[in-house]
């Protein structure tokens, strides 16, 4: 069971979307986010995602500074929100642990997003 | 809108293109930069894991957004924003490959924003029907919508229920000095602005229900690592002071002058209003708002805010008229002391990890009421040029960019819809299809 951070402007709205769609499979939290970056560098928790007015600002502020940058990715952009195959294809092809989008993309990247972490831990292939 | 200036164009230019210039070195050399969100990437480049073209890549990235904002809130302002400058500033100080570059990168920069929307007044002037005069109805909502920020964000943090009861107490308050209009004490009559006591009554609410929910909070436990690079980060922005007391007293200078505006949308509101006292208050509420974000990623980069805690726009506004020369030395002063605090601030911060939430849903709720505020003014501003068909064209842009992935951010697409029923109506007028008297 993977263990998620919930973090940014639509943390609330996060944690539902992943607690109905992955009973059992996923373990979610919704620290501050100063708490929750820490808890994801000691490896307590998994990945910690964040949400924004603009996808790469505030939503990974935090988690940039305290995981690095190299441990982090803007998954949609203001006026870009990428479909669920290309979110699989994003998480598959790096090893990040924190994932910043839109806050109005929230409903259409968290699935796919979550989908994707959860069967690559798995070793389910792309 | 604001169309007419105490200052004249070229002092307003000469003190824009002293901003961007400096805002442009400070960038190169790291010492300060605008986008919050960029800052945690200046690290990379300075500790060398990321090469000069490679950052500054990323920062264009992250800023080219809220350039285009800066430029639509100069649209519906008439005020040159901050994000329209010192986003551009970040960008042009990241390619740079040296000082002298930097400073020229950003001087060139000023001037083509100071002259190209003086050239482009010019041009409204020019039109047979000008609409400038109709757009000012786009921030004339902004003041009274605004005042609700507080309760949105009470219910954004909290719940439902917390943030109607602020909205309640907002809106009572909001009313009940309408009715009454201004209070007499002997003498003096002071007026009550309903606006400026509204908001104030829903910062009350927000302090309350966010004092309680702080109890309930853990500490975060900074680890000696961290405690070390902190202490270090705050030391290197100590050690760039007067860089920054530099910059602190140009962007004082600048709000006092309006060379350039932070906060433009409710600055232009509060002058149209002839009441900057609701200004003043409302970046009480974006001090607040920022200062969680610009600490924490000030020290754990070193790297410090290029227009601080924004505690110099404030003051530089508060320098009465007749002395305004003296807003440099607010600016000064007021960042001096905002970099002593620096390190003091980021224990109180860490002693109480609830408040950086709270900023979040303070500037979010400030966005979205913002948002919303000047969507119906862009609307009664399209009406205003041509009623009926002007709610037709304003909706149709704002429906439209909705339903294709929001490409043209909220805030910008109404203010850009109204221009677009401007041009329209000019257009059918030159054509002859449209008389006017």
């Amino acid at each position: 069971m993977i263990k998620i951070e919930c973090c940014g402007l639509t943390a609330t709205q996060t944690k539902q979307i992943i607690d109905k769609n992955f009973p059992g499979q996923v373990e979610t939290f919704a620290d501050p986010d100063m708490i929750a970056a820490r808890k994801v560098k000691s490896g307590e928790i998994d990945f910690y995602l964040g949400s924004c007015m603009t996808g790469g600002g505030g939503s990974l502020a935090t988690a940039i500074m305290v995981l690095g940058y190299g441990n982090c990715l803007v998954v949609s952009k203001q006026g870009n929100c990428p479909n669920a195959k290309q979110i699989r294809h994003m998480i598959y092809a790096g090893k990040h642990k924190a994932f910043g989008y839109v806050k109005s993309h929230t409903e259409q990247v968290i699935v796919p997003l979550v989908q994707a972490l959860v069967d690559k831990s798995e070793g389910k292939p792309e | 809108m604001v169309t007419e200036f105490a200052f004249p164009q070229i002092l307003r230019t000469i003190v824009l293109v002293a901003i961007a210039a400096w805002a442009s070195l400070l960038s190169h050399l790291c010492i300060s930069n605008f986008n919050d969100g960029a800052r945690p990437v200046f690290p990379e480049l300075m500790e060398g894991r990321m090469s000069r073209t490679e950052f500054a890549v990323v920062v264009t990235g992250m800023g080219v957004g809220w350039v285009l904002a800066g430029f639509s809130q100069w649209l519906a302002t008439g005020l040159i924003a901050c994000h329209l400058i010192l986003i551009a500033t970040d960008c042009l100080g990241a390619w740079a490959p040296n000082k002298y570059v930097a400073l020229g990168l950003g001087a060139a920069y000023a001037l083509v924003c100071a002259y190209g929307t003086a050239g482009i007044n010019a041009a409204f002037n020019a039109l047979p029907h000008n609409f400038l005069n109709d757009l000012t109805n786009i921030t004339s909502p902004v003041l009274p919508v605004f005042c609700m920020y507080p309760a949105v964000a009470i219910a954004g943090q909290f719940d439902a229920k917390k943030g109607i009861i602020a909205g309640c107490v907002t809106a009572l308050t909001y009313i009940v000095c309408t009715l009454i209009g201004s209070i007499r004490i002997g003498k003096i009559s002071i007026a009550l602005y309903p606006y400026t006591f509204a908001m104030l009554a829903g910062m009350i609410c927000l302090v309350v229900y966010a004092v309680k929910a702080s109890k309930n909070s853990g500490e975060i436990e900074v680890t000696e690592e961290e405690e070390n690079l902190f202490t270090k980060n705050a030391e290197r922005i100590k050690s760039n002071w007067l860089y920054l007391c530099i910059q602190g007293a140009l962007n004082a200078l600048g709000i006092k002058i309006l060379a350039q505006a932070y906060q433009p949308v409710q600055l232009a509101a509060a002058i149209t209003a002839g009441d900057m006292s609701v200004f003043w208050l409302a970046m009480v509420g974006v001090v607040i708002a920022f200062i969680p974000l610009i600490v924490s990623t000030a020290l754990a980069t070193g790297v410090y805010q290029a227009v601080g805690l924004t505690t110099v726009m404030l003051f530089g506004t508060m320098v009465p008229d007749s002395v305004w020369f003296l807003a440099p030395v607010a600016g000064f002063v007021a960042e001096y002391i905002e970099i002593q605090l620096l390190g003091l601030l980021g224990k109180f911060l860490s002693k109480f990890p609830e408040l950086s939430k709270c900023g979040d849903h303070i500037r979010d709720a400030m966005i979205s009421c913002l948002t919303l505020a000047l969507t119906i003014g862009a609307f009664m501003a399209g009406n205003s040029i041509w009623s009926g068909v002007g709610f037709t064209i304003v909706g149709g842009f704002y429906v439209l960019n909705e339903i294709t992935g929001q490409r043209i951010p909220k805030t910008a697409i109404g203010p850009i819809g109204a221009v677009a029923v401007g041009i329209i109506y000019n257009i059918l007028i030159l054509v002859g299809l449209i008389k006017i008297g």
